[in-house]
């Protein structure tokens, strides 16, 4: 036996040979481990039984949509679990056998759509005696067709998950007991069934009329995808919705739940003793979904180290910035000392920021002379400096080159508002001039679900745009579209249904859709300074947007890394005429608003944003705006205005309200990006709470004051 | 050519190294753990760690098997002595609430208090930065493939050839006192779970602790996870710990368990005297 | 679903110039996958160092090269530094995948493999092992039993790297518990090296794809292969 030992075969191991691949071990599986015991969907979308909620919750970041279909009904529903205790859904039930409208010219063959928001709140976490409660609302803001309010408490034990609740309306049809807050107040012993329009939160019916007790069981089998449920329904059906009489021959409905893949599932039940439902559903969530990257690694150093900032290539360095780093450099410079260095520009490639400034502090490690002992990256946009990051170079270098056992980078690094460097020296200035203009083409898409004539109601075009900066602190940005396909001109706004004043600033959408096939979508030109450290100015003017045109100002308060902004805008816009050239028509408004920017530190990752103001139809009140981010950087949003016009003057929704998912470009591609794009969806678009639609909003400009939309560090 | 960018990496990784410990021309101690025995090195030059395992011949111990690093681990007489004088404040807490329950007359929460204060007086505890070697990965790949210097000596490294032997720490599960709904997980990477284990909690997700070395004695960085159950034909390969129940726990001792469990993370079965 | 979110949203999203090519890659990547790797002749002969072909799974393959050789337990690694080591021809240890064999240990006399290649015949064909995967508050150790079958011999296979050899097939199979599979190893007939295997060490797996692209001089040379 020989004791010779260890025989280095090759250098491969220093140079990475080029054969080699990555290898991975990622396995195709059955079910996630994950969704194993999960709480599984209702038939009318959101956590619960059949017909039945449940107290439970899914898991933060939990997004499915459901269908469900039988005679009467078929059920759609897009449900996200907000926070840990908030679910929350938007519903669609097709009334199969009724129209949208009794004029047919209107919405023609197309089935009565009702649609709704549902609510549902954790008021208690199970524990080993307690078990979880939970209250929900549903078809809020809807027709009130289907609304309905409950209080359901689950428990569970082993393999079985009990459920026991209260249903008022729509769930408490059945009136098995007394309402028991009719003792306490009146008005909660009769229920005002008369149907509106819609879009109105009508408190006063919550908790009102037939009250029922429901109850049920899912029974998780031991092959895990399958469970089943069983359920008492609070409803009877004997005064529904539906033109033709439900029948109920149980009040017992019986469902099988059986997950095909990770991400669908599908769910069979026998309900009310005589009819068979059928549906599915599919998931993600948008805490969990991630994509594989193609990170470059840092390329090792070709050179020594610099013994001088003189033997540095300042030209490479800064092309390497860009290429490695992401870093877009305007300037470099340095302290009179030699000791710090200072890198201005703009990081664009990363999300996560603090990837950029490893793989940027790697660079400069290995380029510049070991006198350097301070780095610091400055985020500049349009000549407005918003935040920096320090680097101790010498803890940087400890942790890069693992000099030791426990420095890493974190501990090399300070996220700070920016430090004066009026008195350093130039290394390095990118030379400007008049700029590049940037042109390209790309397909966009507009999309509104659930008008009343046509369900899905979409525009695809191509955009031409432009984006230009010929000054450092003013850019000119401009859309010219072209129509590829679009439905738009189904929009059947009827002028004698709108008997008010209301002035129509947007819902000439089928004009702005028929009368030209090329239009100028948007060209304005943006001025923006930085006033002092946390103030910001712009002043802006053009087309800007579609249906407006005019000029108008901004100026915003934002302090660093506060999660807190206040700004306001002022605005002069008059209305473009329909063909969307150049021409405007007479209507011209005075708008603005003064908006609040905070994001609550109770609630992680989120941004409320609160506009009082006057909108585009003259009408004054206040937008709401809601955002929550989830781990995988997607941000999901809510918005609602109030207005002083009356809902009879808004028209149908009652008030302007929508949704919308902004999407992290990166999460769909194997590149790094910081891009986003998103999708929206807006019940109904009417004239009331409408706000300008301009270009470049300084909060958006300052993203870097206050990081939310990108990242600072991985997530956890 | 690509030997010279070789040297040329490792130049300019050493000499980072070098420049933080030129000053002083101390040696460098390593006191090295294995199989109930201690060694004493001395290094005259900083080396990176893997270098230093395969220099000694240390990540190649058996004939069968070459030794179970999972379980190896490495820091410092000065981790050690920070982690002692942690073990000392939760013991003085221990004393203080079997105190406290006495005085309460809350006889089995007092057993377990004093169960808990035995258990954690005699444990032996090793500190260490970097919990379950790699040593092939780490000569391949810089990352952790740190350099021992003079300024971090002395170090201290333990490695067994032999797999894990599975301890069950805390109170007596026949104890009232005990939580029965969570148990804690304490992995061999300094990793650490707490895990519903109740019949009302099995579809709550579990949360687990990453063994953060820039801060080694705290429990890590927290994150939602889902463990699986070992099989009948397989053993858990890590150590478990029952708390009390915090239900029970006074104010200002809650988060004792969790302090607890940041130093059971360290607890290795085989005793030394060093 | 992946897949579908890139379609839905390669439609849904605006998408510029640099956009539109990284979303036709990521498609390209969603549709395709990453391609198999095969060297060409002149590849392998340039080589500097013994490689295999490796796949887990049903992951693309591709190359390892042997790193270093610590007393005959082999160190094979990836481009992206994860190590694999094999101890005549079979994967004991791995450092760098999702689910790791930390530890591995025969509790028999002698893992039959080891006996193959070294004389070929004549060797105990019941062994008994165990492995601890992974080292996270998930590990588990198990205990496996196993049995060697010779499956045919005297057989010419022709490998990948274009090269012929007479080989002997030895089937294993393992059990865990209630679960069993089976292990091949291709073992050639006049050094008795594994050049060919599939092969999975645990209940949890992954399986390993190995086959030889060059020989390591250690294992052709019959006077230092012990």
């Amino acid at each position: 036996m020989t004791t010779k030992h260890t025989q280095l075969i090759s250098a491969i191991t220093l140079i990475g040979a080029s054969f080699l691949l990555s290898i991975s071990s990622v396995n195709a599986q059955d079910i996630d481990a994950k969704l194993i015991g999960q709480p599984t969907q209702s038939d009318i979308g959101g956590v619960g039984l059949l017909q039945m909620p449940t107290a439970r919750m899914v898991r933060e970041g939990e997004f499915t949509a459901s269908y469900y279909d039988n005679d009467e009904y078929r059920r759609m529903a897009l449900s996200l679990q907000v926070f840990p205790w908030l679910e929350t859904s938007i519903h669609y039930t097709d009334v199969r056998n009724r129209f949208f409208s009794p004029v047919d010219s209107f919405s023609g063959d197309q089935t009565y759509k009702d649609r709704g928001i549902n609510v549902k709140a954790r008021l208690l976490k199970e524990s080993q005696w307690l078990p979880e409660v939970s209250l929900g609302l549903r078809d809020l803001a809807g027709t009130g067709r289907f609304s309905g309010e409950f209080v359901a408490a689950s428990k569970r034990l082993g393999p079985l998950d009990f459920t026991l609740g209260v249903g008022f309306g729509y769930l408490g049809e059945r009136g098995n007991i007394n309402n028991p807050f009719c003792e306490a107040a009146a008005r909660f012993c009769e229920r005002d069934k008369s149907f509106e329009e819609g879009g109105d939160l009508r408190t006063d019916n919550w908790f009102s009329g037939d009250a029922a007790i429901f109850g049920g069981v899912e029974y998780q089998t031991p092959w895990t995808p399958l469970t089943l449920k069983a359920e008492f329904d609070g409803n009877d059906y004997r005064d529904d919705f539906s033109l033709e009489p439900i029948k109920q021959d149980s009040p017992w409905n019986f469902g099988a739940h059986y997950r095909v893949t990770d991400n669908l599932n599908v769910q069979v039940s026998y309900e009310r003793g005589n009819t068979w439902m059928f549906g599915f559903n599919l998931r993600t969530n948008f805490d969990d979904l991630s994509q594989v990257k193609d990170t470059p690694p840092i390329p090792a150093p070709t050179a020594a180290q610099a013994q001088s900032m003189q033997a540095v290539d300042k030209q490479q360095l800064a092309d390497d910035l860009y290429r490695i780093a992401g870093f877009g450099v305007e300037s470099i410079k340095i302290s009179p000392d030699g000791k710090t260095v200072t890198v201005i520009g703009y990081q664009s490639v990363f999300r996560n920021h603090q990837m950029a400034i490893d793989r940027a502090s790697a660079l400069l490690a290995n380029r510049l002379p070991a006198t350097v002992t301070e780095y610091r990256f400055v985020d500049q946009v349009h000549d407005m400096e918003l935040s920096q990051v320090t680097v101790n170079a010498v803890a940087f270098k400890r942790a890069h080159y693992r000099a030791d056992m426990s420095t890493r980078y974190e501990d090399a690094y300070r996220l700070v508002d920016v430090d004066s460097f009026s008195e350093y020296d130039n290394f390095f200035a990118r030379q400007h001039g008049w700029g590049e203009p940037i042109f390209g083409v790309r397909p966009f898409l507009e999309q509104a679900f659930g008008g009343p004539e046509n369900f899905y109601m979409y525009q695809l075009r191509l955009d031409g745009y432009l984006s230009w900066a010929p000054l450092s602190n003013f850019r000119i940005d401009g859309i010219v579209s072209g129509d590829v396909l679009s439905n738009y001109d189904d929009f059947n706004f009827l002028q004698e249904r709108n008997t008010t004043d209301v002035p129509r600033v947007r819902t000439y959408v089928r004009e702005y859709a028929t009368q030209s096939d090329i239009w100028l979508t948007s060209l304005q030109g943006t001025y923006v300074k930085q006033l002092n450290r946390s103030w910001y100015g712009s002043l802006y003017g053009g087309y800007l947007e579609r249906m407006f045109g005019g000029f108008g100002s901004e100026l915003l308060y934002r302090p660093h890394n506060q999660g807190w902004g206040i700004g306001v805008d002022i605005n002069y816009a008059r209305q473009r005429s329909f063909e969307s050239h150049f021409g405007f028509r007479d209507y011209d408004v005075i708008t603005g608003h003064v908006t609040g920017y905070y994001e609550p530190k109770i609630w992680n990752d989120t941004l409320i944003k609160l506009s009082v103001g006057r909108f585009l139809a003259k009408d004054n009140g206040a937008q709401f705006r809601f955002e929550k981010k989830f781990d995988s950087g997607i941000v999901v949003g809510a918005y609602a205005a109030l207005t002083n016009l009356s809902s009879e003057e808004y028209g149908e929704g009652s008030f302007t309200k929508g949704f919308y998912v902004s999407i992290p470009f990166d999460l769909f591609q194997t590149k790094h990006s910081a891009g986003r794009g998103s999708i929206g969806w807006t019940p109904i678009t009417r004239d009331g709470g409408q706000m300008l639609l301009r270009a470049n909003p300084l909060y958006g400009m300052t993203e870097q004051r206050s990081r939310f939309y990108s990242d600072w560090g991985e997530e956890e | 050519m690509i030997q010279r960018v070789a040297l040329l990496m490792l130049l300019l990784c050493a000499s980072v190294g070098f420049s933080s410990v030129s000053a002083a021309n101390e040696s460098i101690n390593v006191l090295v753990l294995q199989n109930g025995t201690t060694e004493a090195f001395k290094l005259k030059q900083p080396i990176r760690f893997a270098e230093f395992l395969a220099e000694q011949r240390l990540a190649y111990t058996g004939r069968q098997a070459e030794g179970n690093f999972s379980r190896a681990r490495i820091g410092n007489k000065a981790l050690q002595e920070r982690l002692e004088q942690n073990r000392k404040e939760v013991l003085d807490e221990l004393v203080r609430l079997v105190a406290f329950y006495q005085k309460a007359g809350a006889i089995n929460a007092a057993t377990a208090a004093r169960a808990l204060l035995q258990q954690l007086q005699r444990v032996n505890l090793f500190a260490g930065y970097h919990l379950s070697i790699k040593p092939d990965k780490l000569r391949v790949n810089l990352q952790n493939n740190f350099i021992m210097s003079a300024a971090e000596s002395p170090y201290q490294l333990v490695l067994f050839s032999k797999p894990m032997q599975v301890i069950r720490y805390g109170v007596d599960s026949g104890n009232p006192a005990a939580n029965s709904s969570y148990h804690w997980r304490l992995a061999a990477n300094g990793n650490v779970a707490r895990e519903p284990v109740a019949l009302f909690n099995t579809d709550e997700v579990s949360r687990c602790y990453h063994h953060n070395f820039g801060q080694p004695l705290g429990l890590g960085d927290a994150e939602r996870c889902v463990l699986s159950k070992p099989k009948a034909y397989q053993r858990p390969a890590y150590h478990t710990y029952v708390g009390i129940n915090s239900a029970l726990l006074p104010e200002n001792f809650s988060g004792l368990n969790e302090r607890i469990v940041a130093l059971l993370k360290f607890a290795i079965e085989e005793r030394y005297d060093n | 679903m992946r897949l579908a979110f890139a379609l839905l949203l390669s439609v849904f999203l605006t998408a510029c110039g640099s956009r539109i090519d990284a979303m036709s890659d990521t498609l390209r990547y969603a549709f395709e996958g990453k391609n198999d790797i095969t060297l060409t002749q002149q590849q392998i002969e340039s080589l500097s160092y013994p490689a295999q072909y490796l796949s887990v799974n049903a992951n693309p393959r591709v190359v390892v090269g042997l790193g270093f050789d610590n007393d005959g337990w082999y160190k094979w690694q990836s481009q992206n530094k994860a190590v694999l080591t094999t101890r005549r021809g079979r994967i004991v240890n791995t450092q760098g995948l999702a689910k790791d064999i930390a530890y591995f240990s025969v509790t028999s006399q002698t893992d039959p493999l080891s006996c193959l290649s070294k004389s070929g015949r004549n060797c105990e064909s019941q062994w008994s092992y165990i492995v601890q995967v992974g080292d996270g508050v998930d590990a588990v150790v198990e205990s496996l039993n196993a049995s060697f079958r010779l499956k045919s011999e005297q057989e010419t296979i022709t490998l990948d790297s274009g090269r012929e050899f007479d080989v002997s097939v030895w089937e294993e199979t393992v059990s865990a518990g209630q679960q069993s599979w089976r292990n091949y190893f291709y073992v050639e007939d006049n050094t008795n090296r594994v050049i060919k295997s599939s092969q999975q060490l645990n209940s949890q797996g992954p399986r390993f794809y190995m086959e030889e692209v060059k020989a390591y001089r250690r294992d052709i040379d019959k006077e230092s292969s012990r």
